[in-house]
C-alpha cells in the first residue's frame, strides 16, 4: 500500500504529540524528542576526561545585554564535594534536577557516611527523568546533563545524561547547540590517557571553534575542573583570568599550527 | 506517659534491657585480619536449648557479624541489614565497605529504637581492600564505635582486661587465637554461667574462615 504523504504523518504524529507517556506508531517518544529539540538551543556544554581529573567547559548564551551577570553560574553546578555538574536546556528544569541531585548525594551520605558513587547518583537522577517519560502525564525535563566526579571504586567519570533518562560514560562528550560538529571535532582530537592540562587545552580550543560568537571572552563561558588534591576531591571553577590564559594559548596553539 | 506504655514504646531507659550479657562477644583486628569469637549457647532462663549454636553471621565474602541479645531479634534484624546490602551489591556491581555498612546498620537501628523494643549486640567486622580489617562496636542503643578490640556482655566484665593486658596492634593470627584462649578460660573459670563451647571465625584478603580451636 501508499506510504503516508508528508502531510498525513504530520497529521498522525500530531495525535500522539499531547501525551508524553505513550508511543507513537514508529515506537518514537515525540516529547522526549521535542524536549532533545530545546536543548539543541542552548548553550553548548562539554566535558574531556582526564588520568588526573576532569574538565567540564560551557557556553553562556548571552541573551541581552541588559542582564545583571549572574551571581552564580547557570551552566556549573557543584552536587556534592566529589560531584559537579554542567547543564544544558532550560535553567528552571535544571535547578530542579540539581536540587533532587543534592538531596540524593546527602541522603546517601547520611546513610553510609561515605560519598555516594558517581554512577550511582547520576542512576538515581535518571530513573527519575525515565519516570516522566512512561507515567504521570507530565513533560520530560529538557535539560542534558553532564556529571564531573571521582570516587574509590572508579576514580575520575564522567557522564552524559538527557531526557529520556538514559546515561552513558564518556571520555569526551558534549550536550546542547552545535553538538555534532563539537562531537566531531572532541572525536578528532581527543587522545586516551589525556592529562588534565592537555583536557583544558582541548576544551578550550573545542569551545573556541564551535562557540556562536565569533570571539571568545572569558566572561562568555564557565569551565571547570574536577581533581584530587592531598587525596581530597576539589571542584574549581577558573577565574577568569585563568580562562584568559587558557584562551591566549589556544591561539598561539593555533598560530603556531598555521605558521 | 500513658499512651507510650501502652504501646509498649520505652519510655525511660530502665525498661531498654539488654540481654546480650548472656551472650559473650570478642573481637580484635591484627594483622592483616580481624577475629570474633562468640560462646555457643541457646539458653533461657534456667534451660539450656543448644550448646552448638553460631552466632556469627556471615554479611558477605569480607563481613561477619557476631550478634547477642533478644532471640528472635538477633536474627530478624542482622537478617534484614543482610538482605538490604545483597540488594546493594546487586544494584550497584559493588558491596558496601565496611564502614558504610556500619553506619547504615547503626542508622537502621536508630531510626527502629525509636519505635520499638529492639536489644541487639553486634560487633561488626571486616575486611577492605586499601583499608585492611576493621571493627565496629554496635550496640542495641545504637551507640557505635570503631574500636581494636572490645568485648560485648558479660564476658566484657571478664575479658576487655586481659585483651588490654595482651593485644598489640601488629598481633599475628596465632598470637590472636592465644589470646582468645586465654579469654575463654577466663569466662570459664569466673563467668557464673556455663559455657563450654565457643565458635571462631577470621577475616583477611582472602576472605572468611571458621578456625577450629586447639585441642585440650
Amino acid at each position: 500500500s501508499e506510504r503516508p504523504t508528508r502531510d498525513a504523518t504530520a497529521q498522525m504524529s500530531r495525535r500522539y504529540d499531547s501525551r508524553t507517556t505513550i508511543f507513537s506508531p514508529e515506537g518514537r517518544l515525540y516529547q522526549v524528542e521535542y524536549a532533545m529539540e530545546a536543548i539543541s538551543h542552548a548553550g553548548t556544554a562539554l566535558g574531556v576526561l582526564a588520568t588526573d581529573g576532569v574538565v567540564l567547559a560551557a557556553e553562556k548564551k548571552m541573551t541581552s545585554k541588559l542582564l545583571e551577570p549572574a551571581r552564580s553560574s547557570e551552566k556549573m553546578y557543584m552536587i556534592d564535594d566529589h560531584v559537579a555538574c554542567a547543564v544544558a536546556g532550560i535553567t528552571a528544569d535544571a535547578n530542579i534536577l540539581i536540587n533532587q541531585a543534592r538531596l540524593h548525594a546527602q541522603r546517601y551520605m547520611y546513610n553510609y557516611q561515605e560519598p555516594q558513587p558517581v554512577e550511582q547518583l547520576v542512576q538515581r537522577l535518571c530513573d527519575e527523568k525515565q519516570a516522566y517519560t512512561q507515567y504521570g502525564g507530565l513533560r520530560p525535563f529538557g535539560v542534558s546533563m553532564l556529571y564531573a566526579g571521582w570516587d574509590k571504586t572508579h576514580g575520575f567519570q564522567l557522564y552524559q545524561s538527557d531526557p529520556s533518562g538514559n546515561y552513558n560514560g564518556w571520555k569526551a562528550t558534549c550536550i546542547g547547540a552545535n553538538e555534532k560538529a563539537t562531537t566531531s571535532l572532541l572525536k578528532q582530537e581527543y587522545k586516551d590517557g589525556v592529562a588534565l592540562t592537555d583536557a583544558l587545552q582541548l576544551a578550550i580550543k573545542v569551545l573556541t571553534k564551535t562557540a556562536d560568537s565569533t570571539t571568545l571572552t572569558p566572561d562568555k563561558f564557565d569551565i571547570a575542573t574536577v581533581t584530587l588534591v592531598d587525596g581530597k576531591v576539589k571542584y574549581s571553577q577558573l577565574s577568569e583570568v585563568q580562562g584568559q590564559a587558557l584562551l591566549d594559548a589556544a591561539k598561539e596553539e593555533t598560530a603556531s599550527a598555521d605558521a | 506517659s500513658l499512651r507510650a506504655a501502652a504501646s509498649g514504646v520505652p519510655t525511660s531507659a530502665v525498661q531498654v534491657q539488654s540481654m546480650a550479657g548472656m551472650d559473650c562477644l570478642i573481637g580484635f583486628v591484627g594483622q592483616g585480619f580481624a577475629m570474633l569469637a562468640t560462646d555457643r549457647n541457646a539458653a533461657r532462663s534456667i534451660m539450656v536449648y543448644s550448646q552448638k549454636e553460631d552466632k556469627i553471621r556471615e554479611l558477605d565474602s569480607h563481613k561477619m557479624l557476631a550478634v547477642g541479645g533478644d532471640p528472635a531479634d538477633t536474627v530478624q534484624e542482622p537478617e534484614y541489614f543482610q538482605k538490604n546490602m545483597a540488594l546493594y551489591a546487586l544494584r550497584n556491581g559493588v558491596p558496601l565497605s565496611t564502614h558504610a555498612a556500619a553506619n547504615y546498620m547503626r542508622g537502621e537501628k536508630s531510626y527502629n529504637l525509636r519505635r520499638r523494643l529492639s536489644a541487639v549486640d553486634m560487633l561488626l567486622v571486616g575486611y577492605d581492600e586499601g583499608v585492611g580489617p576493621s571493627l565496629y562496636f554496635i550496640d542495641y542503643l545504637a551507640s557505635m564505635q570503631q574500636l581494636d578490640k572490645t568485648a560485648m556482655g558479660y564476658a566484657g566484665f571478664f575479658v576487655n582486661s586481659t585483651l588490654d593486658a595482651h593485644w598489640k596492634p601488629d598481633i599475628t593470627e596465632t598470637e590472636g587465637l592465644e589470646l582468645l584462649e586465654m579469654c575463654f578460660a577466663e569466662i570459664q573459670k569466673r563467668f557464673m554461667i556455663s559455657m563450654p563451647n565457643f565458635i571462631i571465625k577470621v577475616v583477611d584478603k582472602d576472605g572468611i574462615r571458621v578456625l577450629e580451636r586447639p585441642p585440650k
